[in-house]
C-alpha cells in the first residue's frame, strides 16, 4: 500500500504545488478566480433557461446552483487528474518525490477554490431567500463538513485513478468526460432529487440511484445548505462508504503503477 | 551483497533496467485490449543496463562517460530514484540532490522567485532556509533583475543557471550531475566548477556524467565507461577515457554523418582552427573561425566549387553557401592541394554545431566528395541573448507621438 502518511508529511512541498496550480491557473487571467464562479453561474443560466423556460419546469434556483457549483468541484479534479501526473513528465523523469503528491495537490488545489465558490454560494442563498420570500434554513449547515471529507476522499480517489491511467493509456482523458457526463445526469446536480421518487414512476430505479455516491453526496451538500430532504433511500449509507473505496482503490492502484511511470512518459 | 559500510556513498550491485519497447499503437487502450486479445506480445525488450556494479567512495568524484545510448542517464535516473531497477541493489548513504535535468521543475509562467521556491520544496529544502539563502542563490545565477519575470521570458541558459544556484543549495550529501556544463555559458561553466570543488572540498560525494572529457579528467577520481548498459571500464581517469577514444565510441556526432561523391577529387583532410591558426573545438562567439581543407584531384577539374554549411546538432540547417556563390574563382585543380575557409565573425550564439564540406562541379551536376555534418564544433557566447545566431541590435528611444 502507498505510504500515504510519508508523503503528507511533505507539507511544504503539498502546498507549493497546490499553490502553483493555482496561480498558473489564473496567472494570465483578468478575472482570476471569478471564472471559477462564471462557469457554473453560466451553465446554471443556461440549464435555467431551458428547464425552467422550455420545458416548463419549475425549479428553485437555490437548488440548482447548489448543485452546479458541487459539480463544478468534480469536475475540476477528474479534468485537471489526467494530466496531474502525465502533464509533467520532466519532473516525473528527473526528480523524485512522492507522486500521489502530484493528483493530491491538484486536488488541493480545487477544493481551496470549491471553499472559496461555497462562500460565494452562500451569500448567494442568503440573498436570493431573503429578496425572494424562500424560506432560509441553514439548520443543517453541520453536515457541510462531512460530506465535503467524503466529497474529498471520492475525487481524489477518482483523481488518483485517472491521474495513474492517463499515463499508460491516453485514452482514460476522453472516456473521463463521457462518464463524467454520464454521472452529471445520474445525479441531482441541475434537478432536484425529489423528481427521482416512486410517484414519477422511477422507483426501481431510487433505490439504485442512491448507491451513486455523487447523488447522496449533491443530496446532503442541499441539505447542508438548503434544509433540502435527507436522500430518500438508504443506499446512500452504502454510497457514503463508497467513496472510501474509490479513495482505497485509486491509492493501491496509483501505488501499483507509480514505479514505472517514468518509463513510460 | 556487502553490506554498505561507513566509507560507501553510493553501492550498486547486479544493477539492470529492462525497458519494454511498446509500439505507437500499445499507448492507446485499443492497441492494448487488442494485443491481450490476439496474445500477440510483440516485445522488443531492451535492457538499458545489465549486470552493472559500482561503488562509489564517500568525498569521492566518481565520473561515468559513454556514447549516446550508453545507459548513463538511465543509471543516473536509478540513482537519484526516479527510474526504478528491474533486478539489483542499490545503496545510497545521505541525502541526495540530482542535476539531473536543472529547473525540471520550474514552470514557465510562474516568476523566478516562484520558481526558486518550488523548486525547492521539491528538492526538499524547507522554506525557511530557502528564504536565507535566496539572494545567494540569485546572486549565483546572476539574474537579479530578472528575478521577478517568468521564467519563460528566461534564455536557456538562465534557466540552467537559475536551477543550478537552486540544486546546489540543497546541500546535499551526493550530488548527481548529468551535463550540466554543457549548457552554460563559459563563465557559468567556471562558477558550476568552482562549486563543485566546494563541494569536493566539504567531503560531498559527487557523480558526473559528461560528454566533456576534459572535464572528466580533471575533476574525477574515477571514471567509469558504459557501453550498451555494461561496464566496460572502471578506473582512473587518464586510463578510461583513452580506452573511450581508443574504442572510438563518441558515435553520438556521427548520426547526421554522410559521405558519398565520385571520389573523382577527395577531401583528404580537415583542420579547424581558432584565429591563432590553433586547432579547437570550441568558439566564442563572434570571433574567427578557419576551416583548412587539404584535397587531392585525380583528374584535373576545370571549375571546382567547394562548399560548406553549417547546422544545428539536431541538423537544421543554419547557414550554407560555396564558392560559386561568392564568385570565388579558384582555378582548375589537379593533384593535391590546400584551401582555407574563414568565417569572420562567427555570429553563432551558442551550442553545439555540424560542419559540412562539399566539392562540387559549378553545375552541381557532378558532387566529388562530400562531407555531411562530419565535423562538430561548440560555440560559447556570454551574452543572455537566446537562440543561435547573433543578430546585431540596438534600441533607441524615439519621441513620436
Amino acid at each position: 500500500m502507498l505510504d500515504l502518511a510519508t508523503a503528507l508529511k511533505r507539507r511544504e512541498l503539498i502546498v507549493n504545488l497546490a499553490v502553483r496550480t493555482l496561480k498558473v491557473r489564473y496567472k494570465n487571467s483578468a478575472l482570476g478566480f471569478l471564472w471559477t464562479l462564471i462557469n457554473p453561474l453560466l451553465m446554471m443560466l443556461i440549464y435555467y433557461v431551458f428547464i425552467g423556460i422550455v420545458a416548463k419546469i419549475k425549479v428553485d434556483i437555490r437548488i440548482m446552483l447548489t448543485g452546479v457549483i458541487f459539480w463544478q468541484f468534480i469536475v475540476m479534479c477528474t479534468g485537471d487528474a489526467a494530466g496531474a501526473v502525465a502533464g509533467h513528465a520532466n519532473l516525473v523523469k528527473k526528480v523524485y518525490f512522492p507522486r500521489v503528491l502530484m493528483p493530491f495537490s491538484m486536488c488541493l488545489a480545487n477544493l481551496v477554490n470549491y471553499l472559496l465558490s461555497l462562500v460565494v454560494l452562500f451569500v448567494l442563498i442568503v440573498v436570493i431567500s431573503l429578496g425572494s420570500s424562500l424560506t432560509l434554513d441553514l439548520r443543517w449547515l453541520w453536515l457541510l463538513p462531512v460530506v465535503l471529507l467524503l466529497q474529498f476522499a471520492l475525487v481524489f480517489g477518482v483523481a488518483l485513478i485517472v491521474s495513474a491511467l492517463n499515463v499508460y493509456f491516453k485514452d482514460i482523458e476522453h472516456i473521463t468526460s463521457v462518464i463524467l457526463m454520464a454521472f452529471f445526469f445520474m445525479s441531482p446536480i441541475i434537478y432536484p432529487v425529489q423528481m427521482v421518487r416512486p410517484e414519477n414512476g422511477t422507483s426501481a430505479l431510487a433505490h439504485w440511484y442512491m448507491m451513486n455516491p455523487v447523488a447522496s453526496l449533491a443530496t446532503l451538500t442541499r441539505r447542508a445548505f438548503l434544509g433540502q430532504p435527507w436522500p430518500p433511500e438508504w443506499t446512500f449509507v452504502p454510497s457514503l462508504a463508497l467513496s472510501l473505496v474509490v479513495l482505497a482503490f485509486g491509492l493501491w492502484l496509483f501505488s501499483r503503477l507509480e514505479p514505472s511511470f517514468a518509463d513510460q512518459l | 551483497m556487502n553490506m554498505p559500510t561507513n566509507n560507501h556513498a553510493i553501492i550498486v550491485e547486479g544493477l539492470g533496467k529492462r525497458y519494454r519497447l511498446r509500439k505507437e499503437q500499445d499507448r492507446t487502450l485499443k492497441g492494448t485490449l487488442l494485443g491481450a486479445l490476439r496474445r500477440r506480445s510483440v516485445r522488443n525488450d531492451l535492457w538499458a543496463l545489465k549486470d552493472v556494479r559500482l561503488s562509489v567512495r564517500r568525498g569521492e568524484t566518481f565520473g561515468i562517460i559513454g556514447a549516446n545510448g550508453a545507459g548513463k542517464s538511465t543509471l543516473l535516473g536509478v540513482l537519484a530514484g526516479t527510474i526504478r531497477p528491474t533486478e539489483g541493489h542499490i545503496h545510497v548513504e545521505g541525502r541526495l540532490s540530482s542535476l539531473l535535468e536543472l529547473g525540471a521543475g520550474f514552470h514557465p509562467d510562474l516568476t523566478g522567485r516562484e520558481n526558486v521556491y518550488l523548486n525547492a520544496s521539491i528538492l526538499g529544502l524547507p522554506r525557511s532556509s530557502i528564504a536565507e539563502k535566496f539572494d545567494d542563490i540569485v546572486a549565483f545565477a546572476g539574474l537579479a533583475p530578472f528575478i521577478d519575470s517568468p521564467v519563460k521570458h528566461y534564455s536557456s541558459g538562465m534557466y540552467v543557471r537559475l536551477g543550478f544556484a537552486v540544486a546546489v543549495e540543497v546541500d546535499p550529501d551526493v550530488l548527481l550531475v548529468d551535463e550540466v556544463l554543457a549548457v552554460g555559458d563559459e563563465a557559468f561553466k567556471k562558477k558550476c566548477l568552482g562549486k563543485m570543488a566546494d563541494f569536493q572540498r566539504a567531503g560531498k560525494t559527487i557523480v558526473v556524467v559528461s560528454h566533456d572529457l576534459d572535464t572528466v579528467k580533471k575533476i574525477c577520481s574515477r571514471v567509469m565507461l558504459l557501453g550498451e548498459g555494461r561496464v566496460l571500464e572502471l578506473g582512473q581517469p587518464e586510463a578510461v577515457v583513452e580506452e573511450y577514444k581508443r574504442l572510438g565510441l563518441q558515435q553520438q556526432d556521427d548520426v547526421f554523418r554522410r559521405e558519398w561523391g565520385t571520389r573523382a577529387a577527395e577531401i583528404t583532410d580537415v583542420q579547424i582552427l581558432d584565429e591563432h591558426d590553433a586547432p579547437t573545438e570550441r568558439f566564442r562567439s563572434g570571433r574567427t573561425m578557419r576551416v583548412r581543407v587539404r584535397f587531392v584531384a585525380h583528374e584535373r577539374i576545370e571549375a571546382p566549387v567547394f562548399g560548406f554549411s553549417v547546422a544545428d546538432y539536431q541538423g537544421k540547417l543554419c547557414y550554407g553557401s560555396n564558392t560559386g556563390i561568392t564568385g570565388t574563382d579558384l582555378g582548375p585543380i589537379k593533384g593535391p592541394g590546400a584551401i582555407e575557409l574563414t568565417i569572420e565573425p562567427l555570429n553563432l550564439m551558442r551550442g553545439k554545431f555540424f560542419l559540412s564540406l562539399a566539392l562540387h562541379s559549378r553545375d552541381h551536376q557532378t558532387q566529388y566528395h562530400r562531407l555531411d555534418h562530419a565535423y562538430t564544433f561548440w560555440v560559447v557566447s556570454d551574452t543572455l541573448a537566446e537562440g543561435f545566431v547573433e543578430l546585431r541590435n540596438r534600441w533607441e528611444r524615439l519621441d513620436l507621438t
